[in-house]
């Protein structure tokens, strides 16, 4: 009498044995799920972050308002300088962010119909106005932006009332093992 | 005469896995194309995103709150390098910046002044770039203080 081995069972006739197949696959659904945010659209543009291996995660995206501060202009000479040349820094910047599911250029200020206005200010303080103190402002500037550039939103979070504002970096270690203050 | 033929053989050995393999691998690309990961983004949080002399709402109680200035300037020739002065110190270097705040904030606490009382206020240059703050900004988290704000460009 042969004894039957335990283990991987073998392929019958002509079928493939799927079931490693099916362990690969539900391992890496479930990995996904865990760590995939779907449906999550804060409108985060693709830029140079600055780096740091401190800061935390924010869980509720609800109540926040992502901006985006980027430099405008040709960013080769800024980001990739020739050798030899020294570079240069921007010297104007972009705000957009994703106002009710529109994306949306929110400069600090315009002109309209020959009067000044701030339409970035005024997106703030509807918000403040919907959310009330839970409202969050996330500031995500590019690395090699000098600080004049930034500096208005600051002082437009400042005017619109908005005390609760997270500036977004890059974790160097890239892990949960962040430091948070 | 009926001829006899060879008959296929045909292994029934468990449940039909292919309807199943089907699904979940659609749910598999699903996912890896409908998913985001922002898992290497963190957030510096401030209650403060400036201060102001003057103008600006900002709660900041100008009675209780000792603060601590951060001086922050770029070099002339090369942007991307930074000097902070730190009362005596004056360093580009983030880790020397951050055992001067430290030793500071010890000779604060040592006096018994709270530490929620501590305001580090970085009053950056207006050509500083964004990420030599950012690096001040972590210094100043490091030492242990936790309001900061910056200042208006200098």
């Amino acid at each position: 009498m042969t004894k039957r081995r335990k283990g991987i069972p073998t392929a019958q006739g002509n079928h493939v044995n799927v079931t490693p197949l099916i362990d690969v696959v539900m391992c890496l659904i479930i990995f996904f799920m865990l760590v995939a945010k779907i449906g999550v659209t804060t409108g985060a543009k693709p830029m140079d972050l600055p780096y740091s291996y401190l800061g935390k995660n924010i869980d509720d995206l609800g109540n926040t308002l992502t901006l985006n501060v980027l430099p405008m202009g040709d960013l080769g000479p800024m980001k990739h300088p020739a050798p030899g040349e020294r570079p240069t820094l921007p010297t104007q910047m972009q705000v957009t962010a994703l106002v009710d599911n529109v994306d949306r250029d929110l400069p600090i200020e315009a002109q309209s119909d020959g009067a000044m206005v701030f339409p970035l200010r005024d997106v703030l303080r509807q918000m403040k106005t919907r959310y009330g103190e839970q409202f969050k402002v996330i500031v995500r500037a590019d690395s090699d932006l000098p600080f004049h550039l930034v500096e208005p939103v600051l002082v437009e979070c400042a005017n619109a009332g908005v005390q609760n504002v997270a500036y977004t970096v890059q974790n160097l270690t890239g892990g949960e093992s962040a430091a948070a203050h | 005469m009926r001829m006899q033929t060879s008959r296929k053989i045909h292994y029934e050995s468990g449940p039909n896995m292919t309807p199943l393999v089907d699904v979940v691998m659609v749910i598999l690309i699903f996912m890896m194309l409908a998913g985001s990961f922002g898992g290497m983004e963190r957030y510096l949080i401030s209650n403060i995103p400036i201060s102001r002399n003057g103008a600006g709402r900002v709660n900041k109680n100008a009675f209780e709150d000792v603060t601590l200035d951060v001086r922050v300037d770029a070099l002339a020739d090369n942007p991307d390098t930074w000097v902070a002065k730190f009362g005596d110190v004056r360093t580009g270097s983030p880790a020397q910046l951050t055992e001067a705040m430290k030793k500071k904030l010890d000779e604060y606490t040592h006096n018994g002044t709270d530490l929620k009382h501590l305001l580090v206020i970085i009053n950056p240059n207006r050509l500083v770039k964004w990420k030599s703050l950012i690096a001040v900004y972590q210094s100043a988290l490091e030492a242990g203080y936790g309001r900061i704000s910056f200042n208006q460009s200098h």
